[in-house]
């Protein structure tokens, strides 16, 4: 449960790099956390629990920090769900999942990429690679190939050096284009 | 160049990472080898797909709920701090701490053990009890051990953005005592922006609002005077000006509302304000009940407007001091109304370096003007009363020089 806090107003140049850090990224944290849980509501609540944090500690992270910062948080919670998650799978079993199904691109050979993607079939196929990929390669591919977060805003969010983000983000992009074959032929 | 390194080095090309030596040696290779060349489009067409995908937007209320649970005094969620270690690191962890943990008590005991040897008879290394001394305490070793784990708890300082830079470092649980961060906003005078002025009027406008709605139900009720409807005529016509300027910085992009009913009660309550009337009429009850009542209760959403005011950057600095002094003309009360101007530049010896982060200068014809917006004015107690403190020294001095 978490506790209740009294603060002061944050000024009005914070208050309002706030306010922008809302317009300019929300729609991204939560797309971030949409595919991190693979969990649409879910992942709403995150991005607002991130906010929430930010502006709980407003006084302590510059605005320049405000994006990796709240990814950073959004990451901690995701991994927070995916745990309680497992843990209630290991308890009680899933039976209405079908992750475990092997993934098979349905035949979209006749279309072009373009035309693919499109399709909700295609967006649907796309976002299934995502989800197959390992998840320590998924995170570096969704924060800097969707995202679009520089390595080293990357590895202040996943805590790793500039160079393992750099690796991390070729597996998945290795892995992601073979998931994807069929979109994307040469 | 083998192929996976080259493979590798795409990646970050594509990124517009590599170095402009290592990018000359890539393409060299890319020229030469057609594996790698279907990689590079390969990569190129993955990437043009990635981007198509759709982005997740918030909800309409998102905005709302998020300052609701501000205003509730909700605080951060635990989650947050809390990073889960895998059990393999865990185990890795224990082990080579129960590694490190034997080799020193090993050691020690060989040390120990020398020394026994050195200092007893031969005949007492053989004593059983002499023996049970010298060799290492296992069950202390495996406490030892567990020492490592702790240190691996990711603790508030996880959220470190750049340990090097000690203002980055986010601390859940700082102690008063401890260094503020150095965060950049603070300790220099900042220009007044549009979307500042634009933030303070939301703000202004949201407490006149809820303030004279209180008002009306207390007239309702029977409760009010002809002071109270004064004041009520006053705030109305203040929020007339104060939703005027959001009119206008909501035409000029500056700010937008994510609910659109906010915004279509801004529209309704501007309408039925009608401010000439409120100019040219008497502020009388009767005046209340035609006019303002009307717009009041007709315009409910604004009461929470801050909560789904959304501002847009701000255009160059230029545009944006030309906005502020066309916003000041337009509507000479409204500095004086969200803002306390300073009499003159502050300074550091006066103020500290956060109350000069809560100070903001733009310039008129008569030169710079310093502000300090009023709501935060009844925040930091300690500003208002260095500000009075000031005011007072002014109005002494002007007495004793009979102006």
């Amino acid at each position: 449960m978490p506790s209740r806090v009294a603060q002061h107003e944050p000024d009005p140049a914070t208050l309002v790099a706030y306010h922008r850090a809302l317009t300019d990224h929300a729609d991204g944290l939560k797309s971030f956390a949409a595919r991190m849980l693979s969990d649409s509501i879910a992942a709403e609540d995150v991005a607002q629990d991130s906010f929430l944090a930010l502006y709980r500690h407003l006084e302590q992270v510059p605005p320049a920090a405000y994006r990796p910062w709240l990814y950073r948080v959004a990451r901690n919670l995701c991994l927070d769900q995916l745990r309680r998650r497992k843990f209630k799978l290991s308890l009680f079993g899933d039976l209405s999942r079908d992750d475990d199904q092997p993934f098979v691109p349905s035949d979209t050979d006749n279309q072009r990429p373009d035309q693919l993607a499109e399709t909700r079939e295609a967006n649907d196929m796309i976002e299934k690679a995502i989800e197959q990929l390992p998840a320590k390669f998924r995170e570096a591919f969704l924060l800097c190939e969707i995202d679009g977060l520089s390595y080293e805003d990357a590895s202040a969010v996943l805590g790793c050096p500039v160079k393992t983000v750099s690796t991390r983000l070729f597996r998945a992009r290795q892995r992601f284009k073979s998931l994807v074959s069929r979109l994307i032929k040469v | 160049m083998n192929c996976r390194t080259c493979q590798h080095e795409l990646s970050e090309y594509l990124d517009g990472r590599l170095a402009s030596g290592r990018r000359a040696q890539v393409l060299d290779h890319l020229a030469e080898c057609t594996t790698c060349a279907s990689f590079w489009r390969e990569l190129e067409l993955a990437q043009q797909t990635v981007q198509r995908l759709h982005r997740h937007r918030t909800g309409p209320d998102f905005r709302e709920r998020l300052f609701a649970r501000i205003e509730a005094g909700e605080g951060t969620p635990n989650a947050v701090f809390r990073e889960p270690i895998p059990l393999i690191t865990k185990l890795r962890y224990t082990l080579s701490g129960a590694a490190a943990a034997a080799a020193v008590l090993i050691v020690a005991s060989l040390l120990q053990q020398d020394r026994v040897l050195e200092q007893a008879p031969l005949v007492a290394a053989a004593d059983p009890k002499t023996d049970k001394q010298a060799l290492p305490d296992w069950s202390a070793g495996t406490q030892t051990a567990t020492f490592g784990v702790p240190h691996l708890q990711p603790g508030p300082a996880q959220l470190a953005i750049d340990t090097q830079d000690p203002s980055y470092i986010a601390s859940a649980d700082a102690s008063p005592l401890a260094p503020r961060s150095k965060n950049s906003l603070m300790g220099a005078v900042k220009p007044l922006t549009p979307d500042l002025l634009a933030v303070e009027t939301a703000r202004q406008f949201e407490q006149r609002h809820q303030w004279t709605s209180h008002c009306l139900t207390l007239l309702d009720g029977g409760l009010g005077d002809d002071a109270m409807v004064a004041k009520i005529c006053d705030d109305a016509e203040s929020l007339g000006r104060l939703g005027g300027v959001l009119t206008e910085l909501r035409d000029s992009r500056c700010l937008s509302f994510a609910d659109p009913l906010v915004d279509t009660d801004l529209r309704v309550f501007m309408t039925l304000l009608d401010g000439e009337r409120m100019r040219q009429q008497d502020h009388s009850l009767d005046l209340v009940r035609t006019v303002v009542a009307p717009a009041m209760r007709k315009s409910s959403n604004l009461g929470r407007l801050t909560r789904s005011l959304s501002v847009t950057p701000s255009l160059d600095r230029g545009q944006q001091q030309e906005h502020v002094l066309r916003i000041a003309r337009a509507w000479p009360e409204l500095i004086d109304q969200i803002f306390f101007v300073l009499p003159g530049e502050p300074d550091t010896a006066q103020f500290g370096p956060i109350e000069l982060s809560r100070t903001f200068v733009f310039s008129d014809e008569c030169g710079p003007v310093y502000v300090a917006p009023m709501s935060e004015l009844q925040g930091p107690e300690m500003v208002f009363q260095r500000l009075r403190r000031n005011v007072q020294i002014r109005i002494e001095a002007r007495s004793s020089t009979g102006r």
